[in-house]
């Protein structure tokens, strides 16, 4: 179960010309202050639990992502707290964030997130190789994710000749690869054609029969209908 | 470990002409680097040959000639004085004199020696005990035997320096009558060895010279260390008719004029290293930079810092070692192959290193190069995973 309370994130913007503009209970020094402050999130309260599907949606620039960052622990609130399983996760140091990320959280980024360098097979071991060495059970393992996501033989193929929509599988897979209860998704589909992205949300939803929390931000309103739930925000603040 | 470094090295040259520029900056580093110490290397080690030359301890010239014995052993110039070489005997017998080496000043040569007209010392060494010319001999040229001469560098040395590794060269000068050959070449000195040509003792002795008969001009020699005071009060107490002079106050003098230059030398070094890490650095920067969303998301399939870090170092050293391999290759071929023409440019006494030496200089300036470029890349490396991975994500879409 994944909870926030509270949760706020606040940028600096630009110079902000001397206007003074304090962040709520911080102690910033003073040419801080006269930053403009940018809230991406305001006093967040979300609830989701074990299994369940959240879509986030809202316009760009309403802090869907950024929310899905901390979810994920990629970043720190500004304030209030981020429970996983009832552990505040704020309260943790960096080196065991990082160990939560690879043992229990997935992400599929919006972007294209594979390395051209590495072929499909190693793009799934990524988070391996990065960690240390690839043995063969983790290959076996990324051929039987590949296969899932419907890549069966072409893990030798450089990631840079596949599609748009296989390249998002193969992320897929790679987000899956150390098992994680919690897959993020960030605009999953973002740039697929409506049946490559029908595909995409296809497997989501195996993934959440299979018990796994998938939380995914977009702002494809007919994407929605693969959610239990729905959450829409709005210049950082959730709408009832 | 493998996959790893393969990785890194695909990464490497996913921008080839950066990589590539990474690669020539290198290489150019660690050349300086080798070729800077080989110079070092090389001058010090002739420095420390020329040392040997006054590396006599102590010099012994007869008595009357006392005065104008440091000026002697500074110069090297041995001149027209004879003591009786029954002196020798007397030295070797003192406890703390390790080694006694005769000379004996012949003549002076006015004529023409391997292509160089001028007047040329003659002098005669015992080439069994002399231990202040080996210091000096170059490496190539013929093996000594009493029908051959070993010339100084101004003694029509520079013009055969070049050719001695050659067996089919052979300069030949007659001298008392009879045909010598020039077998080896002495570096230069900036004493008046360098105008000197030196024959074998024993030979000397069986020509028609017009020195006495059983005769030396000077005796050099080394005493056990510390002992050089002590032994020259020694042999003026114990040899009658000679007088003895030290060395050290000389060396001294050398080593204070060669420690400017030496450090100097050390300061061009370290000003390259700095400059070379400043580059290499900026090359990382940008580098860095423009994988900065990659660093965000290797950080979000859960890369801790290190893991990061080692991927990047990973990449340097496999740059720098690209790099520094070919730089430091290019420049020991190079040296190795022109060795006798580098020896005729430089007027400073030079003693190549040997091969392994050569080789630890190798791997130590490929070390220096690793570990200059994997610095440099630990910086900007360093500054981005400051970041969350999530700002690292954001600021390199943008």
């Amino acid at each position: 179960m994944i909870e926030l309370l509270g949760v706020t994130k606040t940028y600096q913007g630009p110079w902000n010309g001397g206007s003074r503009e304090r962040v709520r209970g911080r102690d910033v020094p003073d040419y801080l202050e006269r930053k403009r402050q940018i809230h991406a999130l305001a006093g967040i309260d979300l609830r989701i639990e074990q299994g369940e599907f959240v879509a986030i949606m809202g316009p760009s620039g309403s802090g869907k992502s950024t929310l899905l960052s901390v979810i994920g622990l990629l970043s720190q609130p500004t304030e209030g707290a981020v429970f996983i399983d009832g552990r505040d996760m704020t309260q943790l140091r960096e080196r065991e964030r990082t160990r939560l990320r690879a043992r229990r959280i997935g992400f599929v980024f919006q972007f294209p997130s594979l390395v051209n360098t590495l072929n499909v097979r190693e793009n799934v071991l990524l988070p391996i190789l990065l960690r240390g060495s690839v043995t063969k059970s983790d290959r076996m393992r990324a051929d039987a994710l590949l296969a899932r996501v419907g890549l069966t033989d072409r893990g030798e193929d450089r990631s840079f000749t596949l599609s748009g929509g296989e390249q998002r599988r193969v992320a897929l897979a790679r987000a899956l690869m150390g098992d994680p209860p919690l897959l993020l998704a960030d605009e999953p589909t973002g740039a697929l054609d409506e049946e490559t992205a029908e595909e995409m949300m296809g497997l989501f939803s195996r993934l959440q029969a299979e018990g796994k929390t998938v939380v995914m931000v977009t702002h494809d309103r007919s994407l929605t209908r693969y959610a239990n739930r729905t959450v829409k925000i709005q210049s950082g603040v959730i709408e009832t | 470990m493998w996959q790893r470094v393969r990785f890194a090295w695909g990464n490497l040259w996913r921008k080839p002409l950066r990589s590539s520029l990474l690669v020539a900056s290198t290489a150019i580093t660690a050349s300086i680097l080798f070729l800077s110490y080989f110079f070092l290397l090389s001058v010090d080690k002739g420095l420390t040959a020329s040392q040997a030359r006054f590396g006599a301890d102590v010099m012994v010239v007869p008595k009357s000639y006392g005065a104008v014995a440091e000026q002697v052993m500074i110069s090297g110039e041995t001149s027209p004085f004879y003591m009786p070489s029954s002196v020798l005997d007397k030295l070797r017998q003192i406890p703390e004199v390790e080694q006694v080496s005769p000379q004996l000043y012949l003549a002076t040569y006015s004529g023409v020696c391997c292509q160089i007209q001028g007047d040329f010392s003659v002098v005669a060494f015992d080439p069994g005990s002399d231990f202040t010319l080996k210091g000096f001999r170059s490496e190539v040229g013929h093996k000594m035997t009493s029908d051959s001469l070993l010339i100084g560098s101004e003694a029509g040395g520079r013009n055969a320096i070049a050719h001695m590794k050659y067996q089919a060269y052979r300069e030949r000068l007659n001298l008392f009558g009879h045909d010598f050959e020039v077998a080896q070449v002495l570096f230069p000195t900036g004493t008046g060895a360098d105008h000197t040509i030196f024959m074998s003792l024993d030979k000397a002795r069986t020509l028609d010279v017009k020195a006495p008969p059983d005769s030396i001009s000077v005796a050099l020699v080394k005493t056990k260390p510390g002992d050089e005071e002590f032994v020259k009060r020694q042999i003026e107490r114990t040899v009658p008719d000679v007088a003895a002079v030290t060395g050290a106050k000389i060396r001294d003098t050398m080593n204070k004029q060669l420690r400017p230059m030496r450090l100097l030398s050390y300061a061009m070094i370290g000003i390259v290293l700095v400059m070379a890490a400043l580059q290499a650095m900026t090359l990382f920067s940008a580098l860095v930079q423009e994988r900065m969303r990659e660093i965000g998301m290797f950080r979000a399939v859960g890369a801790g810092a290190w893991a990061v870090y080692r991927l990047f170092l990973t990449e340097a050293a496999l740059a720098a070692l690209a790099g520094g391999g070919i730089g430091v290759f290019a420049v020991a071929t190079t040296l190795y192959d022109n060795q006798g023409l580098l020896l005729k440019s430089f007027t400073l006494p030079l003693v190549f290193p040997t091969l392994a030496s050569m080789s630890v200089l190798a791997v130590s300036a490929l070390l220096v190069t690793m570990c200059i470029g994997m610095l440099a890349a630990a910086v900007p490396v360093h500054r981005i995973l400051r970041r969350n991975p999530y700002d690292a994500i954001r600021e390199g879409e943008s």
